[in-house]
């Protein structure tokens, strides 16, 4: 049920993120919503509208994240800095914990490590939650109540590595698995369905939802170990460069954050985008111009070493307040 | 058999789920971090009734599996089975009370229902939203008890007992919800 007080509450919980990130001294960003282009990630697809005017027209893609906007906005010498910005996802079904049009938080520090930035998600995650016990009058406590379990936000975040998981769920190498003939060998066996246009990333995903992701724990933690090869604005890591340096944050199995220290070898984002739009030509899929833009301004960055989080923050207040369904924090849903 | 792509999901409907009979009894959409679209479903297996959930690739092809609706009459219960008859064909058939869950407190004698068979076998009854049923036991309400909202418990023709308001007399018909067990208004 929409009520008064939960929509005010969660719109103070937009203004506290504000003040979290402007007291650590970042400066904060309006993302432009209309993009004549962008970057090709691979299953992120845009909406695309039409700008009509008597003699011609333009198409324009709504933003589908932060991210090239704020890359851009780094390069110009930015230190480290905010969007709070709707983003828009086509493709993407709409479930109790997402719909096309969300507000996505996302920021980037340079000079610092993906360890760092760990940090100050938890540090950003307990300061909302215990500025939303305040705004109610309650006197914070480390714990919340979601799905009628306990949660401490407050004990260790620890890493659990993907590799860890697959070893004990599906008693099969991540490493090995990176290959496509290993996956579409274990995959068929296990009795995933395998049509002629599945590929390697949906295998990947499917077995992680099916049998690794109802077992991983309620409390907060950063899933690590992502395979590089479906993390291409990712940078690698230094010892193992089939892993990106990557994690997601989980909190009451919720994924609620990404992080990563960025890619700023351009030549590598060029190939994975070239690999993308062949498939997007292949599949006849929305193909919006490349983002060219947004590859010299990773071209300025390079050598620094920049990490960036994107979290969802619809999520995050239905987490800190309880509530099982998305469409309650608006007033027209689509 | 026919094929159906996860687009074509609804809730209730029948598939095949390594080679067994399955039961879509929930579907939702995920989309893992930086991960396709996939399509979470809990499925009930018609067999043993056992619960589990599979995520599907979105646009993953499933096979359908072919079932007939037949609108039945309930005619009696002999030990934990409910024996129904095919309005049409007369044909009689044999539910478990598994299939038919907490229904079972509502039914009564007569009640015509849309029962699912799969290969002969009764495999899902529709649960009506609404039942009517008449109040076997009611003591008189307290005279003077105004307490808006004030309840008792009555007994139900079936057997089971309901809260209901005060106003509720012996002999009256209630609308009750099967599935969540609730009163929701008085029925003429």
């Amino acid at each position: 049920m929409r009520d008064l007080r939960t929509i005010l509450l969660y719109q103070e919980s937009i203004n506290a993120i504000r003040k979290y990130f402007e007291k650590q001294d970042y400066l904060e960003y309006t993302v432009q919503i209309l993009q004549s282009a962008l970057p090709l990630e691979p299953n992120i697809y845009p909406f695309q509208t039409l700008w009509k005017l008597p003699a011609k027209s333009q198409k324009f893609y709504l933003s589908t994240s932060p991210e090239a906007e704020l890359k851009k906005f780094l390069s110009l010498g930015v230190k480290n800095c905010f969007a709070i910005s709707k983003s828009f996802r086509n493709l993407e079904g709409k479930s109790p914990l997402h719909t096309p049009e969300f507000l996505m938080l996302e920021w980037y520090r340079i000079n610092t490590t993906t360890e760092d930035i760990k940090k100050e998600i938890k540090e950003f995650i307990v300061f909302l939650k215990n500025y939303l016990y305040s705004y109610k009058k309650l006197s914070p406590k480390p714990t919340i109540r979601f799905k009628n379990q306990l949660l401490d936000l407050e004990n260790l975040w620890p890493d659990i590595s993907l590799r860890h998981l697959f070893k004990i769920r599906t008693k099969s190498d991540l490493a090995q698995l990176l290959d496509d003939k290993n996956m579409f060998f274990y995959a068929k066996k296990k009795g995933y369905n395998i049509a002629p246009s599945t590929t390697w990333d949906q295998l990947f995903h499917q077995i992680l939802l099916n049998e690794i992701e109802p077992h991983l724990p309620i409390y907060p933690f950063f899933l690590i170990d992502y395979p590089a090869r479906i993390s291409p604005l990712c940078s690698v890591q230094k010892t193992n460069p089939d892993f990106a340096d990557r994690f997601e944050l989980f909190i009451g199995r919720i994924e609620i954050a990404n992080g990563n220290k960025e890619e700023t070898q351009i030549s590598k984002i060029e190939k994975s985008f070239d690999k993308e739009k062949l498939h997007r030509r292949e599949t006849r899929s929305i193909l919006p111009p490349l983002d060219y833009g947004f590859l010299s301004s990773l071209a300025k960055l390079k050598g620094r070493s920049v990490c960036g989080v994107g979290l969802g923050v619809e999520r995050l207040f239905m987490l800190l307040q309880n509530i099982k369904d998305i469409s309650i924090l608006s007033l027209s849903t689509p | 058999m026919t094929k159906i792509s996860t687009s074509e999901f609804q809730k209730g409907m029948f598939i095949d789920y390594n080679n067994e009979p399955h039961q879509i009894t929930d579907f939702t959409f995920v989309n893992p971090g930086k991960g396709g679209a996939f399509v979470r479903t809990k499925l009930k297996n018609l067999k043993t009734g056992n619960v589990r959930e599979f995520t599907y690739k979105s646009g993953e092809k499933v096979e359908e599996i072919p079932v007939v609706v037949k609108e039945m009459q309930y005619l009696y219960k002999e030990n934990d089975k409910y024996n129904f008859m095919d309005k049409f064909t007369y044909e009689q058939y044999s539910v478990s009370k598994d299939i038919l869950g907490n229904f079972a407190n509502y039914i009564k004698e007569g009640d015509i229902l849309q029962i699912t068979i799969h290969d002969g076998t009764p495999v899902f009854l529709r649960t009506p939203k609404k039942v009517r049923l008449k109040v076997i036991e009611a003591e008189e309400a307290v005279k003077g008890s105004t307490v808006s909202g004030a309840k008792k418990v009555v007994k139900l023709e079936t057997g089971i007992t309901l809260a209901v308001p005060i106003f509720i007399k012996e002999g009256e018909m209630v609308a009750v919800d099967p599935e969540s067990g609730q009163y929701l208004e008085r029925a003429t």
